[in-house]
């Protein structure tokens, strides 16, 4: 039996001429559609993922580590004043062109306090114009209110959430408590009063959420040395390059003296790790319902085998072969999931571009059930609650759209042989029925 | 002769029974095992997804109604607990009560770095006597020791913070309180006795843990008192509310599920997507189910016309073929149920699995595209930890699952089956 | 008076397709009195069938009235048409006869248990009925097992299993070789006349019709006495 008739008998296992009520062609076409609603899911879940952790990421490293991060001894010389620091910072980028900017930044931490309260914040000096010109900063911060200058002595930019706690908008002030030792060495606190100039920001608000700015010289001046770090943020063209690794290398035994330097994986490498295998169990679950849809195959195709048990006769008694007939199978079963993934890819693709309007009516349903039946249990709203499907407070906001390309591809391909892999039962078992019995019945 | 419900079922049974044992051979069988099959996947996947989904959330939420929040909080002034513990010992629903204070402060090592805690202060015999309290917080050096006085335990990660060991001594510096507590003061030392670690990171990065009667020595009379009450059942907690304040009307109380709102509620959230989503496997077999009922229903049309010629009512013989269904779903479930819970108690295995298949296949895709950077390829610790995180598995969720999974079978027959008398018996009967 | 157990009244029954109507009966009437033995006989297509699905309630007329003992057929709803069907009619048809998973027996009693009767003496009675067809030894055979007569002989059996008021037979020879179809004839007639039942059959076989009490034929969509 040729390949081409075989074809041709799969061709016209698929599209019959005769419009006859066929329950196995109703059976594939169910199969094709819940092959194609199963991918939807995988998808949307693979995108979304995607960008949440390149989201989160981009933001950890922009606004936090940066490219790679040198954390300097404590007591360094290079650590005794903005100058120095920015001596060293010279000195790095003159060692290797590979370096882009470097921004200098002195963490501690204090208490914040307005009329509403006390709050810990995590005080971060930088340098004044860090806003314009690191352009993470410039791109990433969302400026709520005021302006991001922290020119004027004494000035301050909070994060969206411990400006909330502390009821202040631009333009009002906050006390920053902080513990600095004096001229003999001992510990005593400081109390600031520092203008709010803006509030910012970035979207992700485990991130940023006791976040505190000052200007590097300002945080020279009420940080106490022992209990602050100071950092070197050194940035290259990409953070996701192998370059990184060879400018780590030359840079390490160049500042060995000076403090350690990290790489940005190496810093929050818990968390990224957390990413990564969140994202694979949930993929890997998503593959689980692809499978079973691809088993739907199967049956359908067992059911196509009993419909046309006298064609498969016919065909047997005019020289067919049990090869050739089964891929006729073979492909027809195949063919059914391509079909379904055409019908479900675009579908997948297009939801995951509309993920947040999706997100926003599913929402919004969920809370109309929720509300009905608070009413009916409860006789009255007053204790529901709004329910958040991805709450601000855990979740990144605006997630960026990175579609998937290769992964995409892996998944159709995948598709496609998983939906062969379903079918050659069924087609080896069509192959190899005795034509003599059915004939007998005709 | 009288057409009772229980005849009307006996024999509908009878004939189901006989086309569910006739069917054992031939593409039908395959079929029905495939559709059962389907539904077995299905409730083994959603049992194991959500075992292990509830396993992680509790490894913190347990920790965070042990430590942090308790059941119920209750609130008051030293004077409004008269005749409490006494109330509370006569609660049949409560397993515990711990009186304690909480105060915010930054605690200073003796090495002058800095860090942000809570400071609660318990009665020294808690980590003895509260069960709940000592599985949960595990101490890796010292000992919970707060017998004598100025002793303080505090979380891993604020004694790394701080660069404080056992035996060094941590200074309370800036502490909140009413008007008689000095904001700052170089004064409150204590005396490290021990560190500990919990499943939460951000309770061994801000807790620390002194004596009661130092909190009231040093948090002031404003401080208020709190009475963290453990129950036996987690959610009798509004009952217990409602009769607390029912005797005590002067203390607030605040229950585990509005103290931790935003985060428990987020777990929940995420955990009923994510069974939403596994749900879809239901569907899918539905679909196929649904199909291959209405398969049966065409190939058995004959045996149809002639019960409905002999005087059998459209419901009844509707019921034989969603009786079928019915028995899918059942021979389906039964199974998903013991292997579901078979999976997992055994996931430990299954994440060193999924760690070495993930690896592997990151290393294929790798090598394929920067074979050089081979090197750089690890194995995902994730996994590993994942693997020791035990799933928790509640009754009432694989009874509920099981039932789904039942429950889209019947329902998949019952719209199989509604077409059944559509096509009239003469019609049938003059098909020779 | 005896009792009328069918009567029919100027029924009429057209098919109509988008280009034509065919009329198969027009204006017919039939009375048959209780315990007689009515045959209709004529040419297949000529429409005995369809009177006969008409007064079986397996087909409606497109007009006329067709009264059945108590039971007005066109005013019948599902739960009364089943109830007709279950407790006033014993059915015989020419193919479609016996559920091929089910043994002789069980095929017999499976009316019965339908009805409501509890299956102990459904067995009994059924047993019994078998006895009477001379199929007492082939009660647990399925049908695959029996020849065409014994299939007949057990369709024979089962339509006397509810003590119907009317048996109606639809070719029952008609698929028999010469001897096994004078072997039914002889059968049918003498359970009938045994058990006491009305009985309307409808055939293409003169000799077979001749038995009945009264023999009509289908001429124009009118029945005619023949």
């Amino acid at each position: 039996m040729t390949l081409s008739s075989s074809l041709i008998f799969a061709f016209r296992l698929l599209f019959p001429r005769t419009g006859k009520k066929s329950n196995a062609r109703r059976s594939l076409f169910a199969a094709l559609v819940c092959i194609g609603i199963s991918l939807v899911p995988l998808i949307m879940i693979l995108t979304v993922s995607n960008g949440m952790i390149k989201g989160i990421t981009d933001r950890m490293i922009g606004l936090s580590s940066s490219h790679l991060q040198l954390l300097l001894y404590s007591g360094s010389e290079y650590g005794e004043s903005p100058d120095s620091l920015r001596l060293l910072s010279d000195s790095i980028r003159m060692y290797d062109s590979s370096v882009k900017s470097i921004y200098p930044e002195l963490q501690g931490i204090g208490l914040a306090s307005s009329s509403k309260g006390r709050f810990g914040a995590s005080i971060r000096a930088v340098e004044k114009d860090v806003f314009e010109k690191n352009p993470a900063f410039a791109s990433l911060f969302e400026v709520l209110d005021g302006n991001t200058s922290l020119d004027s002595k004494n000035s301050c930019i909070l994060g969206k959430k411990l400006a909330q706690d502390l009821g202040v908008r631009a333009g009002s002030s906050v006390r920053l408590i902080t513990t600095k030792e004096n001229a003999s060495g001992k510990i005593v606190p400081k109390i600031t009063v520092l203008k709010v100039n803006g509030i910012v920001s970035s979207g992700y608000q485990e991130l940023d959420s006791l976040w505190l700015f000052l200007s590097l010289e300002d945080g020279f001046s009420l940080l106490s040395s022992k209990s602050s770090t100071l950092q070197l943020g050194i940035e290259t063209d990409d953070a996701f390059s192998i370059n990184l690794e060879k400018t780590y290398r030359t840079l390490k035994p160049f500042l060995a003296y000076a403090g350690k330097l990290y790489r940005w994986n190496e810093l929050n490498s818990a968390q990224y790790e957390n990413f990564a295998s969140t994202q694979i169990m949930l993929i890997f679950i998503m593959l689980l319902i692809v499978l079973v849809a691809s088993v739907n195959i199967s049956s359908a195709l067992v059911m196509l085998v009993m419909e046309r048990k006298k064609e498969i006769a016919i065909l047997k008694s005019l020289g067919g072969t049990s090869n050739g007939i089964a891929l006729s199978f073979i492909f027809t079963g195949t063919v059914t999931g391509f079909l379904g993934l055409v019908f479900g890819l675009p579908l997948g693709l297009l939801a995951s571009v509309h993920f947040s309007t999706i997100m926003g009516l599913i929402e919004k349903i969920v809370n109309f059930f929720a509300m009905a039946f608070c009413f009916l249990s409860e006789g009255g709203l007053a204790n529901f609650v709004q329910i958040r499907l991805l709450d601000p407070a855990f979740y990144l906001q605006n997630i960026p759209l990175v579609i998937p390309i290769p992964q995409i591809l892996l998944i159709a391909f995948g598709t496609v042989i998983l939906s062969l892999l379903v079918s050659v039962i069924p087609a080896v078992r069509a192959g190899k029925e005795k034509p003599i019995e059915t004939l007998r019945k005709i | 002769m009288n057409l009772t419900i229980k005849s009307s079922l006996s024999w509908i049974f009878f004939v189901s029974r006989r086309f569910a044992k006739v069917d054992r051979k031939g593409s039908s069988a395959v079929t029905r095992l495939l559709a059962s099959l389907g539904i077995c996947f299905g409730v083994m996947t959603l049992i194991t997804v959500i075992s292990v989904m509830n396993g992680f959330q509790h490894s913190f939420i347990d920790v965070i109604m042990e430590i942090s929040s308790y059941h119920i909080r209750v609130e008051g002034g030293n004077k409004d607990f008269e005749d409490f513990e006494d109330f509370a010992a006569s609660e049949k629903s409560i397993r515990s009560l711990t009186p304690f204070y909480e105060a915010q402060s930054l605690v200073l090592g003796s090495s002058g770095k800095e860090a942000a805690a809570m400071i609660k202060a318990l009665p020294p015999t808690v980590y003895n006597d509260d069960a709940g309290f000592k599985k949960n917080v595990d101490i890796f050096s010292g000992a919970f020791d707060l017998d004598s006085p100025n002793s303080i335990v505090i979380g891993s990660e604020l004694a790394r913070r701080t660069g404080s060991r056992v035996g060094g001594q941590i200074s309370l510096y800036a502490l909140s309180g009413g008007n008689d507590v000095d904001l700052f003061s170089s004064e409150r030392l204590f005396t490290v006795t021990g560190i500990f670690h919990t499943g939460y990171a951000e309770i061994n990065a801000s807790f620390a843990f002194i004596g009661i009667e130092d909190g009231q020595k040093y948090f002031g009379s404003d401080a208020k008192l709190i009475y963290g009450v453990k129950l036996f059942d987690e959610n009798d907690d509004s009952r217990e509310i409602s009769r607390i304040q029912e005797k005590f009307p002067q203390i607030k109380c605040e229950s585990w599920k509005n103290y931790n709102r935003s985060f428990f509620g987020a777990l929940r959230v995420e955990k009923n997507m994510l069974m939403f989503l596994v749900f879809l496997i239901f569907v899918v077999v539905a679909i196929n189910i649904f199909n291959g009922m209405r398969r049966m229903v065409f190939e058995r049309r004959e045996e149809i016309s002639l019960l409905t010629a002999f005087g059998g009512r459209p419901a009844s013989i509707k019921s034989i073929f969603i009786m079928q269904g019915l028995l899918t779903g059942i021979s389906g479930a039964i199974p998903g149920v013991i292997l579901g819970l078979f999976l997992s108690i055994n996931m430990e295995t299954v994440f060193i699995l999924l760690s070495k298949l993930s690896y592997y296949a990151s290393l294929f895709a790798v090598m394929l595209v920067n074979p050089e950077n081979g090197d750089f390829v690890r194995e995902n610790p994730m996994f590993l930890l994942y693997a020791g995180i035990p799933p928790k598995i509640f009754l009432g969720e694989v009874v509920m699952i099981a039932l789904f999974g039942i429950f889209s079978s019947l329902l998949a027959s019952l719209l199989a089956s509604r077409g059944i008398l559509k096509m009239t018996v003469a019609e049938v009967l003059r098909d020779e | 008076m005896s009792d009328i157990v069918v009567s029919v009244k100027s029924l009429e029954k057209t098919y109509r397709t988008e280009s034509e109507s065919l009329t198969i009966l027009r204006d017919l009437n039939l009375e048959i009195e209780k315990g007689k033995k009515i045959t209709i006989v004529g040419e297949s297509g000529s429409g005995k069938s369809t009177l006969l699905n008409i007064i079986g309630g397996l087909d409606s007329p497109t007009s006329g009235n067709v009264k059945c003992g108590q039971y007005d057929l066109s005013s019948l709803d599902e739960k009364k048409l089943s109830e007709y069907r279950s407790h006033f009619l014993g059915l015989i048809f020419q193919f479609h006869y016996l559920l091929k998973d089910f043994t002789a027996l069980e095929n017999t009693f499976l009316p019965s248990i339908m009805a409501g009767l509890p299956k102990k003496k459904a067995v009994q009675k059924a047993t019994q009925l078998l006895k009477d067809v001379g199929l007492e030894n082939r009660l647990d055979h399925l049908p695959s097992q029996l020849s065409g007569g014994e299939r007949q002989r057990v369709s024979v059996a089962r339509s006397l299993m509810n003590d119907p008021q009317l048996i109606l037979a639809d070719e029952p020879t008609g698929n028999l070789d010469p001897e096994n179809a004078k072997m039914i004839g002889s059968l049918l007639f003498s359970m009938v006349e045994k058990y006491q039942k009305t009985l309307l059959l409808v055939t293409h076989d003169v000799n077979l019709a001749k038995k009945g009490d009264l023999c009509y034929s289908i001429k124009n969509g009118k029945l005619e006495l023949v």
